[in-house]
């Protein structure tokens, strides 16, 4: 199964273009963003993350170059897969 | 011992008619020079044979030279001796490729025949006449716009300086005055070619300038950048 975070959020300026960053601790973010280039809509898709791991998030918004800081932060655990194909054979 | 004689140097006093023309299309510097041309024609019998070669004496031409006041060498001007813009007892020359703002010293020298016409010797101290260019003949540039007008803007912004037509426009951020010290040429800043994007607080500083007129005044304008807010109600959902 693959794991992944659905990001969204809710834009404050029109023509915001946005960033997104991850950390594995609260407040530690990296300062490389996630995304190549800006963001132009306002949800992401993290599909590099590892089930099991808790992962923290802040996004910023990019306006002509000009960045606004960040927002608030949100985090969550990415689910461990139960076992499949479990079986039952009665003898 | 010279084997050759010199004919004689005719000094005259120069009558200078400084005119600085203005074309629409060409808003170039010059300067008319105009001179009593000598009283011997060329080709006038010589007084005493033995000194002139042929024979026959009198200007062929004239030469005209020029230094500018900031130094160098004394310059020839034309590449053939000027003859042919006589009329009547006046001769005339225009040089067009003075500066404006410059100074310059002028003198001239008769070519006679039997030096070749390019070797006579000069002696600026009783034939020169010095020359202000001025530093316009067109007036004085309108200040560039700058767009958009001062103010607080949240973002970046991208900043376009116009300026009149034929006009260049020397731009600064940082709060130095923009310099051209020839026309067209930004001594201080850089030149405008196509807007750009303030990322930052700073104060854009204009000037126009062009070939023929007097820089303009500079035009300012301050730029606050504020940052955008950030976004709000961020949400995971963990798959």
């Amino acid at each position: 199964m693959t794991h992944q975070a659905v990001l969204s959020w809710t834009a404050s300026v029109d023509g915001g273009q946005y960033n997104v960053y991850r950390g594995t601790a609260a407040g530690a973010e990296g300062a490389t963003p996630l995304n190549s280039t800006p963001i132009t809509g306002t949800s992401y898709t993290d599909s590099t993350v590892v089930a099991g791991t808790t992962y923290y998030y802040v996004v910023e918004t990019i306006l002509n170059g000009v960045s606004s800081g960040k927002s608030n932060e949100v985090s969550g655990t990415i689910p461990i897969a139960p076992p499949t194909g479990l079986t039952l054979t009665v003898s | 011992m010279k084997n050759k004689s010199r004919a004689p140097l005719f000094i005259f006093l120069l009558v200078f008619l400084i005119a600085f023309l203005v074309g629409p299309a060409f808003a170039q510097h010059n300067v008319v020079l105009s001179w009593t041309a000598s009283a011997t024609v060329h080709g006038s019998p010589c007084p005493n044979p033995s000194k002139c070669a042929g024979g026959v004496y009198g200007p062929i031409g004239y030469n005209l030279y020029r230094v500018p006041w900031y130094g160098g060498s004394w310059q020839l001007l034309n590449s053939s001796p000027v003859a042919t813009n006589c009329s009547g007892t006046t001769c005339a020359y225009t040089d067009l490729t003075v500066t404006g703002g410059l100074a310059y010293s002028y003198a001239y020298s008769a070519v006679d025949e039997t030096n070749g016409g390019f070797s006579q010797p000069f002696t600026p101290a009783t034939e020169v006449q010095d020359v202000v260019v001025p530093s316009s003949i067109g007036g004085q540039l309108a200040a560039p716009a700058i767009s958009p007008i001062a103010g607080s803007y949240v973002g970046g912004q991208n900043i376009s300086i116009s300026v009149p037509a034929g006009a260049v426009a020397c731009y600064t951020t940082n709060g130095t005055a923009p310099v051209a010290s020839s026309a067209g040429t930004c001594s201080n800043g850089s030149q405008y070619a196509a807007p750009f994007l303030i990322t930052s607080s700073l104060t854009v500083q204009a000037i126009a300038t062009e070939a023929g007129y007097t820089n303009s005044v500079a035009t300012s304008a301050a730029f606050t950048i504020r940052p955008p807010a950030p976004p709000t109600n961020l949400n995971m959902a963990p798959q």
